[in-house]
C-alpha cells in the first residue's frame, strides 16, 4: 500500500486515522502544523505572553495525542483543542494565581512583552509596536466579544463552529462580532495611529503600505 | 425564514451581517442583497465602507507577525517532546504500572489476618499446674484433675476415674506423676 505524504492527509478523519492506525509521527506533524497557530493564538490571548503560550500550546498538543485514538467526533477537532486549549490555558493561569481574564491586559503593558532581546530594523520595530497596541486594544474588549471577534476574524471560523467552542447561539455571536468590530475600527481611528488609518478612509488602500505606521 | 432566503432585511439583521459584509465573509449572492438593503441604510453603508478601509490597512500591519513567528517553531517542540516522553524504556513504563500494585498488594497482606504467622497448635503441651479435689464423701475415690495449659491460660477439666479407691499414697503417687503427664492431641477437644 503506498505510504501517505503529508499532503494527502487532508481531512481531519484521514489524519485521525493515520495516527490510530498509520504512521503516528507524520499524523502527529501533520496535526501540528495544521493547528499550532490556532492553539498559540488562543493560548495567548488568555495568558498574555509568549513563553506562557509556548508552554500552554506543547502541553495542549501532549494531551491530545493521547486522548486523540479515543475523539468521539461529536465536535471538530478544531473545537476539541480549542476546549483543551482553553483548559489548559485556565490551569495555568491559576497556578499563576491569575484567574481572572482581565488580568489579561496587565500581560501587554508597555514593555512586558520579551521584543528587546530581538534586535530589529526600525520599520519592524514599529510594526511590533502596533502589534502590541492592538493586541492591547482587543484586550480592552469584553471577553465574549474579544473572543468572538478572535475566532471569526482572526482564526477565520464559521459561527456554528464559534457557537460549538462558546456555547453561545449565532444571533449572540453576529451581535458580539459586531460590536467588536466598530469598536476596534473606531479606536483605530481615534488611537495613536489614527492618522495612518484615516489615510485609508481618505486614499483607500490601493497602495497601503506600514512603512509610514507610526503614532 | 433564514436570512439566505430573506429578499428584506430588517436594520438589526443589517447591522449583524456588516462585518461579515464589509470584511468580504458572504457569498456573492448574499453579499449582493445586503448591497441592495443597504441602500435604504446610507449610515449603515457608510460603516461598511469604513470597516472595510479599517480593516484592509489593518491587513498591512502585520498584526498577527510576531504570534505567527512565536508559533511556527511549535512543531518541532512538540514532536521532540512526545518522541522523548515515546522512547521512555518500556521497563520504566511498566514499573509505573507495577509499582503501585506491588505497594497494595504488600498493603493488603500486611493487613490480613493471615498474614501473622502463626505457630501450629501444639501437638504436645507440658502440663502447667495439677489440682486433684475430692468429692465430698468419697475420700481417694472420683475425683477431679485440672490441666491448666501454657497456652491456653483456660484449664480444661479431665475427669480423673480410677477403677478402685486409691489410698493416700496411691495419690500421692497420682500427684507426684502428673508433672511429667504429657497432653497429647486427644486433649485437644478440651482446648478452647
Amino acid at each position: 500500500m503506498a505510504r501517505p505524504s503529508a499532503l494527502s492527509l487532508a481531512s481531519d478523519e484521514e489524519l485521525i486515522a493515520e495516527f490510530c492506525h498509520g504512521d503516528r509521527e507524520l499524523a502527529a506533524a501533520q496535526f501540528v502544523r495544521r493547528y499550532q497557530r490556532f492553539v498559540y493564538s488562543i493560548a495567548y490571548r488568555y495568558l498574555g505572553r509568549y513563553e506562557d503560550a509556548q508552554d500552554a500550546a506543547q502541553e495542549v498538543f501532549l494531551k491530545a495525542f493521547e486522548h486523540l485514538p479515543r475523539f468521539e467526533r461529536r465536535s471538530s477537532l478544531r473545537t476539541w483543542l480549542y476546549r483543551i486549549t482553553v483548559r489548559v490555558a485556565l490551569s495555568m493561569l491559576r497556578q499563576r494565581k491569575r484567574a481572572q481574564w482581565l488580568r489579561w491586559e496587565e500581560a501587554f503593558a508597555d514593555g512586558e512583552e520579551p521584543h528587546a532581546s530581538t534586535p530589529t530594523p526600525e520599520q519592524l520595530h514599529e510594526r511590533e509596536e502596533f502589534e502590541r497596541y492592538f493586541h492591547r486594544l482587543l484586550a480592552s474588549l469584553p471577553e465574549k466579544q474579544r473572543e468572538t471577534f478572535v475566532l471569526r476574524y482572526i482564526e477565520g471560523l464559521s459561527y456554528e463552529e464559534i457557537s460549538q467552542m462558546l456555547g453561545t447561539s449565532i444571533g449572540g455571536l453576529k451581535a458580539n462580532y459586531f460590536l467588536a468590530v466598530r469598536k476596534l475600527a473606531r479606536a483605530l481611528l481615534n488611537g495613536p495611529y489614527g492618522e495612518y488609518f484615516r489615510q485609508a478612509l481618505s486614499r483607500g488602500n490601493d497602495s497601503a503600505s506600514a512603512d509610514n505606521l507610526q503614532p | 425564514m433564514t436570512p439566505r432566503q430573506q429578499t428584506t432585511y430588517s436594520r438589526r439583521d443589517l447591522e449583524l451581517l456588516l462585518p461579515d459584509y464589509a470584511l468580504g465573509r458572504l457569498s456573492a449572492e448574499e453579499a449582493h442583497r445586503v448591497a441592495e438593503a443597504l441602500q435604504a441604510h446610507p449610515d449603515l453603508a457608510a460603516e461598511a465602507e469604513m470597516l472595510r478601509a479599517i480593516f484592509q490597512r489593518l491587513e498591512t500591519t502585520g498584526y498577527m507577525r510576531e504570534l505567527e513567528r512565536q508559533s511556527s517553531t511549535l512543531s518541532v517542540q512538540v514532536l521532540n517532546r512526545w518522541k522523548s516522553q515515546r522512547q521512555q524504556p518500556s521497563w520504566q513504563r511498566l514499573a509505573w504500572l507495577l509499582l503501585p500494585t506491588l505497594g497494595l498488594l504488600l498493603l493488603l497482606l500486611w493487613w490480613s489476618p493471615s498474614w501473622v504467622p502463626l505457630s501450629d497448635p501444639p501437638t504436645v503441651e507440658h502440663v502447667h499446674s495439677v489440682m486433684f479435689s475430692q468429692e465430698a464423701g468419697v475420700p481417694y475415690a472420683d475425683g477431679l484433675v485440672t490441666f491448666t495449659y501454657w497456652s491456653s491460660g483456660v484449664p480444661p477439666v479431665v475427669p480423673v476415674l480410677p477403677s478402685q479407691p486409691i489410698s493416700q499414697r496411691e495419690l500421692e503417687e497420682l500427684l507426684n506423676s502428673l508433672p511429667e503427664i504429657e497432653v497429647s492431641d486427644a486433649a485437644a477437644p478440651y482446648a478452647p
